[in-house]
Formats: structure tokens, C-alpha cells, sequence
């Protein structure tokens, strides 16, 4: 449940980063990603933003990442608590 | 002339085009956007920014503000003051000043003002606590220095830093791919214009959840009063889990005051000029302190989760300074990449030509990035 690129199953990070097409994270290009809405009359154009935890605080120039809050409700978890002991020194070596 | 588009990555291309010297046009700045047509007033403090700590650089924009055409000057550094606006925090401007300070004529002696911590931008604690410390790897280590005199919570800001950087010849190149194991947990939770309690119960929180895995966890707490206490009541938390290898991996949070739903008054104004705040996507108003401690912890957990030797908010600058290393292999691991670092490889294959061998680690979803360095010299520092 991690929403990191690397986990998307074999994504080809090279292509990802320098491919011909790579995922645009430049907000001009919305209009070609169909998020955009004509209403009836034809008069006005609807934009819509497009929401994504991990690429609206890049879109303000930040390096930081939101954490979704489903992924931290996890650590509520005594089980996924548990899972990460083995990322400290105090952890006891597996028998 | 390089060219781009779109006012996105605003930072990182000015960056680069002054320590490549290399002019660029930016055109279609929020060209479609009609009520911020333009650049937004932190974008030209930047550019202020620029040219206070460079020497010769020429600065055009056009009458709408939708282009910019910026031509490099030299690195002098220097004592150097700035404003920051209060629609970002200090943070903004001092990231890209920490990877050009010692590239500069000059040790940079820089004193800004503004909002210390928000939730967009990354904290003067972040950069004290997780970005110094990189910088030492890479060489830029004597008489580096970060003050926080004052506390400025946002809206209003009012806070004050102190940064001193001394200029190296060269960067060092960087081998660094050994995660390690956590050693120890610090922290700082700070608190302006609001009960000293709120500090504590931020960190007896926060110690609670972490002390489970590791008895070395130390959060300290920084409470401002009077004139050191900025113009906005906030209180925050920043906590770095530091590895046996060195790695760091951070994850901080700001309380943020909900916004009036109703009312003309003014601060309701400078409130929603804050740029980038429109960009969140969750509510940092916590009922209470112990519920941004826990929120916190939880976030380090899912960075300590995540993995690397360098964080989400610290992969920029290990793959800046790998780019701009000695020629010579350099060789980071990292957490997932995140878009930011994405476009910042893109953009330093643009200025500088150099293309990242990207490698997962499948076996604990981590990635290797890997690069020949550009050899990069300040021909400003004599040789000692």
C-alpha cells in the first residue's frame, strides 16, 4: 500500500524519468488529459484540478510528500508496528 | 537558450542555470490562470533572491509577468538579507541558497526573515537537522552553521535565521548505499505565542510511539516568547531518525489554524494568498498537540518504511551534488523517487547532460541512482 513509483510493478524507472513520454507533471498540459469539461452552451470551459497526493506539493514547488492518511491509520496497527523492529539496532537477530 | 514552460520547478531551473551559466526563457507563466496571471510575489522574491548572492545577472519579465528570461551572473555569496514573503515559507529560499552557497566567491552569510514552518514548504529545522548534515558528506562541512533567533508560525511569519556556508574548490564524491540500522530518534517540537504545554504534549506523544522500538530517542522542545516569537500563534514538530551508516530520515508537521469559512477581515486575505496551502490535500488542524505528535511519528514510521540514505525531502540535494561531483562514480540509494526528484533529474540532464543509471532494489523497494559527476570547480576558490 505504498504509493511510491518504485513499487508500481516493473516499471521501468529509466523510461519513467528520460522516456519520450514521461509523465508530465507540468500543470499546462491538463488539457490534454481530458479533465476538462464543456458545459452545455459551449461557452465556458471547466477546469478541473487534478488531485493527487503525491504530485500536488511538486506542483507548488515542494519537496515534500503528503502522507495519505490511510497509510498512516496503518501504524495504529500493532501488527505493522510490529514489521518495522527489524529496522533497528535493538532488534534481535532472527533465530 | 534553454527554454521552458509553466511556472512548476521554478526554483530548481533557476538553480541550475546559475551554477551551469547557462541563460533560460520561461514563458506560460500561469499564462491561463486569470486571477494570479504571472509570476506570484515569491517567485519574484526569488529572483531578488538571485540576484542579492550573484554578481551580474540580468533579470527580464516581460509586462504580463508570464515570461522571464534570466542570464546567470557569478556566485559572489556574501552577507546577504532577505524578506521572505509570507506566502512561503523560508524554507523555499533556503533550499536552493544551500546548494549554491558554496559555490560562490565568498562564505554566504545569509539572514532572512519570514514563516520558519508550514506544511508545504520544508522547515529550517529540516534543512538544520537533515540537509546540513548531507552537506557534510559531500565536503561542504567547516563553519556551516543554522540559527533559528526567531519563531515565525504562519500565516503572518515574522520569524529570523541566520545561515553561514563556506565555499569549497570542489565537491566530494559520494559512495553512500549502506542503509544501517536506527540508532537514535531526535527531534525538536517548537512552540510561539501559545502555551509552552502544547510543546510537551506534542513530544510526550510523539516519544511515546518511538521509544517502543529504541530507548535513544530525544525530542527537545524550543518555546519563543516576546519579541522571538514571530506575528502568528503555531507550534510544530520535526523528528530524524539517524542510522549506524549515517542515513537520516526525516518527517516533519505544522499545526495549521483552520481558515474562517466566513468573515471580509483582512487576515482572512493574507491567509489565502499563501501559496501552495491550496495544494494540500489533508487538514493539518489537530484537535489537539498530541494528535500532530502521533501524526508525526506515524509519518516517520512510513519514511523509516520507505527506506534509502536519503529521504523524500533530501533526494534533490544528494542527486544535485552527485550531478555536480568530481568525475567520478557517485552512487546513492534512496526512497521511492518522488515527483519532485523526478523532474530535477529531467532538468539536470537538461543543463548539465548528465543522464542517472536508475536501478531498483527490489528487495526492499529502494532505488539506486547512480552517476559520472561533472567535475564541477569553483574557479572562485583559490587551492589551498
Amino acid at each position: 500500500v505504498n504509493n511510491g513509483f518504485a513499487l508500481k510493478k516493473r516499471v521501468n524507472l529509466m523510461d519513467l524519468v528520460y522516456g519520450d513520454n514521461p509523465t508530465d507533471l507540468n500543470e499546462n498540459n491538463e488539457d490534454s488529459d481530458g479533465s476538462q469539461v464543456n458545459d452545455e452552451s459551449g461557452l465556458f470551459r471547466v477546469r478541473k484540478a487534478t488531485r493527487n497526493t503525491d504530485r500536488s506539493l511538486a506542483l507548488a514547488d515542494a519537496c515534500k510528500v503528503e502522507a495519505k492518511s490511510e497509510d498512516l491509520n496503518q501504524w495504529a496497527e500493532e501488527s505493522t508496528l510490529e514489521s518495522l523492529r527489524g529496522r533497528f539496532i535493538t532488534a534481535q537477530p532472527a533465530s | 537558450m534553454l527554454r521552458f514552460e509553466g511556472h512548476n520547478f521554478f526554483r530548481q531551473r533557476l538553480l541550475l542555470a546559475t551554477v551551469s551559466n547557462r541563460p533560460i526563457r520561461i514563458d506560460k507563466i500561469r499564462s491561463d490562470d486569470e486571477d494570479n496571471t504571472g509570476l506570484a510575489d515569491y517567485e519574484a522574491s526569488f529572483l531578488r533572491l538571485l540576484e542579492k548572492v550573484t554578481n551580474g545577472c540580468t533579470i527580464e519579465i516581460s509586462y504580463t509577468g508570464t515570461s522571464v528570461v534570466y542570464r546567470p551572473g557569478v556566485i559572489m555569496g556574501g552577507k546577504v538579507r532577505h524578506d521572505c514573503p509570507p506566502s512561503r515559507a523560508i524554507g523555499y529560499f533556503l533550499e536552493p541558497l544551500i546548494a549554491l552557497g558554496p559555490f560562490g566567491k565568498h562564505p554566504l552569510q545569509v539572514t532572512m526573515t519570514g514563516v520558519t514552518n508550514d506544511n508545504v514548504d520544508v522547515s529550517v529545522d529540516s534543512i538544520r537537522t537533515l540537509l546540513l548534515p548531507h552537506l557534510k558528506r559531500f565536503g561542504v562541512e567547516d563553519d556551516l552553521e543554522l540559527k533559528i533567533s526567531k519563531r515565525g508560525a504562519a500565516p503572518k511569519g515574522g520569524g529570523e535565521i541566520y545561515f553561514r556556508c563556506p565555499v569549497v574548490r570542489q565537491l566530494k564524491a559520494v559512495q553512500f548505499i549502506e542503509e544501517g540500522q536506527i540508532k537514535r530518534i531526535r527531534g525538536i517540537a517548537y512552540a510561539t505565542r501559545v502555551s509552552p504545554q502544547m510543546a510537551n504534549r506534542v513530544v510526550e506523544a510523539s516519544r511515546g510511539m518511538l521509544t517502543r522500538y529504541i530507548p535513544d530517542v530525544y525530542v527537545y522542545t524550543d518555546v519563543y516568547k516576546g519579541a522571538e516569537s514571530g506575528m502568528s500563534p503555531g507550534y510544530a514538530l520535526t523528528l530524524v531518525a539517524e542510522t549506524t551508516t549515517g542515513a537520516l530520515l526525516s518527517a516533519e508537521c505544522a499545526f495549521q489554524p483552520r481558515r474562517p469559512t466566513t468573515g471580509t477581515d483582512v487576515d482572512n486575505e493574507t491567509e489565502s494568498k499563501r501559496g501552495g496551502e491550496s495544494m494540500l490535500v489533508n487538514d493539518y488542524h489537530f484537535p489537539t498537540p498530541e494528535d500532530l505528535g502521533t501524526h508525526t511519528a506515524r509519518r516517520l514510521l512510513q519514511e523509516i518504511k520507505k527506506g534509502g540514505c536519503f529521504d523524500t525531502s533530501s533526494q534533490w540535494l544528494g542527486v544535485l551534488f552527485l550531478a555536480l561531483g568530481p568525475e567520478d562514480v557517485g552512487k546513492i540509494r534512496v526512497s521511492a523517487l518522488s515527483p519532485f526528484t523526478i523532474q530535477y533529474l529531467r532538468d539536470i540532464k537538461a543543463f548539465l547532460g548528465i543522464t542517472f543509471k536508475i536501478t531498483p532494489d527490489h528487495s526492499n523497494q529502494t532505488v539506486i541512482l547512480t552517476c559520472l559527476g561533472s567535475g564541477y570547480t569553483n574557479t572562485s576558490k583559490k587551492v589551498a
